[in-house]
């Protein structure tokens, strides 16, 4: 039986939210107040058996815990998945999330509960096996059920229609047929959908750059990079609670399957000299430069986590063993942090407190603990070394800097432009006010526990970044060596 | 005695004691402060105190009794080098270790801030009596002592800028006044933004010197250890000029000097207590001892040196000439700390590092007696406006004695401390050839006696004025407070013996102590004829000096209505002058309005919203609607749809045969 398990693991953690979403399609309607409860084993279930892959993973071979089952009959198309470091990694931190999220979101559905559940299950099924796929035809299925699944859980989570609307899916839609032509191309290429093979393929440098423009086009578009950002500006502030962490582990996918297909153009991109990587730094000022004026929480966090998914691009395309590092480990630890900033908007939304900057004043001020979480959070996220963010931020930097120095400046400028108005804001929501009332912005013990497990984890990552690096570096190293041979 | 000690705890482990216990302490407190504000529980106050003190006292015995081991050791660069708590493994091809050195240089600034740090723990025991809640307190003020500490004895420039950043934070919380009111949290969150700044000058020059070493073969230590450094600077001459200018604009912002000393005037506004001391003690001191620490470099880039001569030297003079006219006593003793820094520099810039660190060693005496002394009157009185108080000698006794001690050996009156100081200064700009620093750093010396002995003869001589509280009854300070005060009072009068010079009939053993750990061309042996020449400069230095400071006194003890007449004749320079030459208004006008409006008005509603929101994505959006009018009123059942459809076939189709 262990054997099994072992052998079948990845299908199993696959499987975990599949049957979750099954029951929940078969049960009644009347009985659909149990969905948040079928979610949560469903996703609990999900997190144990990623913790026991994570448990028997060896970084031995490129991929491990590997199956492959024929598919389709062209371009040796299979259900291949294996697990490399990163791979490994993104898992576990996905179940993790997942189960958080139903947590946090616990009875906070009211209609629609069971198409709610099982649109977040398709989420988490889709992204966990974009993770686990070392096809790029599956893949990209993947990618595009976590897409769809995305826009279906917003819509039934919150019932908000004005959120993630049309322009959500006019967007992602042209990401979605980007992304589809560089699969279909690098397939063709390929002659086999099969990652390893891809991996290989030599590109001529007129085509290679247009399938790697098609290919940065599409990931721009779904880490909202400038000027392809304009759906995340309509996520408003009632729904920002729920909607940032998903749309952050989008983000995810997006620059994970960028991380993925980039080895066999890495010959036309050369070592972070193409116009490409100014062009995303130009993408992170602007960005960065905007955010220094928000006045709503919510809109400066969305700003900011767009800024970071700048770096981790950055990192990406800049094609050097330290900033591929320093992206893989950003990936990570930005799951943890906004997960963080996540439960902070949830418990403010909870509270009735208005996310604009005037009536922020003051609103953690009388509670030391959750003003000393809510100070570490933030300070994550603007870079503090000892915190989560700045492993990956530091790594990114320097393999920049190996390639130009102008690089690594802009990246900090961009840094140093978040960080204005995140001090601002931290500064505004713990300035001590005579009449506000302390227990009523005191953390439940609930929401404590939850704040409390992440800030430890963003300390335990910023004190200890060895954890992650070690896990990673097995995966950036063998991308590494295909991106020297492709060089 | 010794040996009874070493029989039980071994000199690295009494090092890593010196950070260890404060830091224990910050934590304890730390936590107490969390569990008691939240419950609204009343805190062990007695304990809280306690612990604070026990940890800084034993921290700052451990640290002479590491300096008396090292100083019996017959080495001529004696060392103690601690284990490693934990390392970094994968940034690098090496460990980056955290681990402690204790070495000559070290351990002269670890004495400064432990001594300092002790003494404004005692202080903060009276000063913060009447506080419901100490707890918060004494854990940031043992957090920075740690981190403060923690800076000085790491080797490595990566943990140096790890720890740096963390003190950024408590500098942070430390001038928002625990976000108690609005102007301290601005003022913090610009002190902090400027913080990052430095920090991020401070990862260039990591990568700069990571880019040097890193293709280099049979580098086996950490890079970024100093020893490393050190050995490989040879390897770091090619970049020595970026890496010097990136490590200035790093050290320049953090040492509050010119021109990047804008967060020091709101920060001391915002906040003159014991936090602003020991964090303004520590955080001005420490970049120049990093760029002590790091002469190797330097001298490497002779341009830069000068660069720094040259800003050290404006920035006492505008620091000294700032504080003349100032009527807010928080505002004047910022100035003049800007001043003292600046002069530290110009010895930097020439070359003359352990002087310039004598300098400091001083300094962090008679400010601390200063600051000490005219805290304690801004408590009592509840104002900082020097307008509204005066003639409080007579009421404050030992608070007078104390701070004008303090004032005398700032200004640089024989036999105090800050006269060998800064004469060393004076005296190593002069024979080294640098007549401009040299006339720089004299007039700035003199601008400083005004301004300080204008401000003491201000508050405590003239008909006695105690602001608001002129019906009440006004006491000195707590024992505690006092205790503080007459220590950095005598502090104030002999530290400065430590290090005085063969031309005074002293051994000169401060620098004797550090130039082993220097760099040698920097080091200039001295004649008997030089010897001669110093002596004749410190004389007229003083004279100048004393009689500044004289004519100042009498101006203000005795003709107020003098001083007052002239400040009316000349308005506008006073005004200007008043305003620290609108140094920080220009900063306003010319980097932070257009920034904003251009953030706001071009980037985000001009680019982000109007250009790519509306323009461009509301014009796809539109188009993509007008189609499907088009499609959905010219639909196939219709007569109308059915020609339509047939029509734009055809000319598909036509169009297609033809091209």
């Amino acid at each position: 039986m262990i054997p099994w398990i072992y052998e079948h693991i990845l299908t199993l953690i696959m499987a975990s939210p599949l049957v979750g979403i099954l029951i929940l399609l078969i049960i009644p309607r009347r009985h659909e107040e149990a969905s948040s409860e079928i979610a949560l084993v469903s996703t609990s279930l999900t997190l144990f058996l990623s913790i026991i892959m994570f448990g028997f993973f060896n970084g031995n071979n490129r991929f491990t815990f590997t199956e492959t089952y024929s598919w389709l009959p062209w371009f040796d198309t299979a259900y291949r998945v294996g697990v490399d470091g990163l791979g490994a990694m993104l898992i576990i931190v996905i179940s993790a999330l997942a189960l958080f999220i139903v947590l946090i979101n616990w009875r906070g559905v009211k209609v629609f509960r069971k198409e709610a559940y099982a649109s977040f299950l398709f989420f988490e099924l889709g992204l966990l096996g974009l993770f686990s796929s070392t096809d790029i035809l599956l893949m990209y299925v993947f990618m595009e059920i976590t897409v769809v699944a995305l826009g279906m859980t917003v819509l039934f989570f919150r019932g908000a229609k004005e959120n993630l609307h049309s322009n959500y899916l006019g967007f992602m839609s042209v990401a979605s047929l980007f992304l589809l032509a560089v699969v279909v191309f690098l397939m063709i290429a390929a002659g086999s959908s099969n990652l390893l093979a891809v991996e290989q393929v030599v590109l001529s440098k007129q085509i290679g750059v247009w399938v790697l423009i098609l290919l940065l086009i599409s990931t721009a578009i779904r880490t909202g990079l400038f000027p392809f950002h304009d759906w995340t500006c309509n996520i408003n502030e009632k729904s920002i609670d729920f909607i940032l962490l998903p749309v952050v582990l989008l983000f995810i996918a997006a620059a994970y399957f960028f991380y993925r297909l980039l080895p066999p153009l890495a010959g036309i991109t050369g070592l972070g000299s193409v116009p490409l990587t100014w062009i995303i730094a130009a993408s992170i000022i602007l960005t960065a430069l905007a955010s220094t004026v928000q006045r709503n929480f919510g809109s400066l966090i969305m700003y900011v986590a767009r800024v970071h998914f700048g770096f981790i691009l950055l990192g990406i395309i800049s094609l050097n063993p330290q900033s591929f590092t320093g992206s893989g480990i950003e990936l990570i630890s930005s799951a943890f942090t906004f997960a963080a900033i996540t439960v902070v908007l949830v418990f403010l939304n909870r509270k009735g407190v208005s996310l604009e900057q005037e009536n922020m004043k003051g609103v953690l001020a009388n509670n030391p603990l959750s003003a000393l979480f809510f100070m570490i959070i933030l300070l994550s996220v603007a870079g503090l070394p000892g915190l989560a963010q700045f492993p990956g931020l530091f790594m990114i930097w320097m393999g920049l800097f190996k390639g130009s120095w102008v690089l690594t400046l802009v990246a900090l400028i961009g840094l140093l432009l978040i960080t204005v108005p995140l001090i601002r804001f931290i500064g505004i929501t713990l300035l001590k006010k005579e009449n506000m009332p302390g227990e009523i912005m005191k953390f439940s013990n609930f929401y404590f526990l939850l704040i409390s497990i992440l800030v430890v984890i963003i300390v335990g990552i910023g004190i200890f970044p060895d954890v992650l690096l070690n896990n990673i570096r097995q995966s950036t190293e063998a991308a590494w060596k295909i991106f020297s041979q492709q060089i | 005695m010794l040996e009874f000690i070493l029989k039980y705890i071994s000199v690295q482990n009494l090092l890593w004691l010196t950070v260890l216990l404060p830091f224990l302490s910050f934590v304890v407190n730390g936590i107490v402060a969390l569990v008691t504000n939240s419950r609204g529980k009343t805190e062990p106050r007695a304990f809280v105190i306690f612990i604070s003190q026990f940890s800084t006292l034993i921290s700052f015995v451990s640290i002479i009794i590491v300096w008396y081991i090292l100083y019996s050791l017959e080495d001529v660069s004696p060392s103690v080098i601690t284990g490693s708590l934990f390392s970094w493994k994968g940034f690098l091809s090496q460990p980056l270790e955290f681990g402690l050195k204790a070495d000559q240089l070290s351990l002269v600034i670890a004495f400064m801030i432990a001594f300092v740090g002790f003494l404004i723990h005692i202080y903060s025991v009276g000063f913060l009596a009447k506080r419901k809640k100490v707890s918060p307190f004494f854990s940031l003020l043992n957090v920075v002592y740690t981190l403060a500490l923690f800076l000085v004895f790491t080797d490595s420039l990566f943990i140096f800028f790890i720890v740096w950043q963390l003190m950024a934070v408590a500098g942070y919380v430390a001038i928002s006044r625990f976000f108690t009111d609005i102007y301290g949290v601005k003022s913090a969150t610009f002190y902090y933004v400027t913080e990052v700044m430095s920090g991020s000058a401070f990862i260039l020059v990591m990568f700069l010197v990571w880019k040097a070493f890193v293709n280099q073969t049979g580098l086996n230590e950490d890079i970024f250890r100093y020893v490393s450094l050190q050995v490989g600077s040879g390897l770091l001459l090619q970049h020595a000029n970026v890496i010097c200018i990136a490590l200035l604009i790093a050290v320049l912002i953090r040492s509050v000097q010119f021109p990047l000393y804008i967060w020091i005037t709101g920060a001391t506004s915002a906040n003159i207590s014991q936090f602003t001391l020991l964090y303004g003690i520590c955080s001005v001191l420490i970049p120049v001892y990093l760029l002590i620490r790091l002469n190797f470099l330097l001298v490497l880039s002779p341009k830069i040196l000068g660069v720094i001569g040259v800003l050290g030297a404006l920035g006492a003079l505008y620091g000294g000439i700032s504080a003349l006219v100032q009527r807010n006593a928080k505002k004047v003793l910022a100035y003049f700390i800007l001043s003292q820094i600046g002069l530290a520099f110009v010895g930097v810039g020439v070359g003359a590092f352990a002087t310039s660190l004598f300098h400091l060693f001083t300094h962090a005496m008679y400010a601390s007696s200063l600051l000490l002394g005219i805290g304690s009157v801004i408590a009592i009185t509840d104002t900082d406006s020097i307008d509204v108080v005066s003639g409080l000698r007579m009421v404050l006794p030992v608070t007078f004695w104390t701070t004008l001690v303090g004032a005398i050996s700032a200004i640089g009156i024989y036999p105090f401390s800050g006269f060998f100081g800064k004469n060393g200064i004076i005296w190593e700009a002069y024979q080294r050839g640098h007549i401009l620093l040299f006339l720089a750093s004299f007039v700035s010396v003199i601008l400083v006696a005004i301004a300080i002995f204008r401000i003491v003869a201000l508050i405590f001589f003239g008909k006695k004025k105690i602001g608001a509280l002129e019906n009440k009854r006004v006491e000195e300070s707590s024992v505690s407070m006092l205790v503080a005060m007459v220590i950095t009072a005598f502090g104030s009068i002999v530290v400065g013996w430590f290090g005085v010079s063969r031309a005074f009939g002293g051994g000169d053993h401060f620098r004797e102590w550090l130039e082993p750990g220097l760099a040698t061309q920097m080091v200039h042996i001295i004649g008997e004829g030089g010897r001669f020449s110093e002596l004749v400069l410190a004389v007229i230095v003083t004279l100048f000096v004393a009689h500044a400071g004289l004519v100042t006194w009498i101006i203000y003890v005795h003709k107020r209505k003098w001083a007052a007449g002239l400040a009316l004749r000349f308005e506008k320079t006073h005004k200007v002058l008043c305003n620290g030459l609108y140094l920080n208004e220009l900063y306003r006008i010319a980097v932070v309005k257009p920034l904003s409006f251009i953030n706001k008005w071009v980037v985000w509603k001009g680019i982000d919203r109007l250009l790519v929101g509306g323009v461009i994505v509301g014009s796809v959006g539109r188009g993509i609607r007008l189609l499907g009018d088009v499609i959905s009123r010219y639909r196939m059942e219709t007569l109308a749809g059915y020609i339509f459809w047939v029509v734009v076939s055809l000319v598909v189709l036509m169009s297609w045969l033809i091209l």
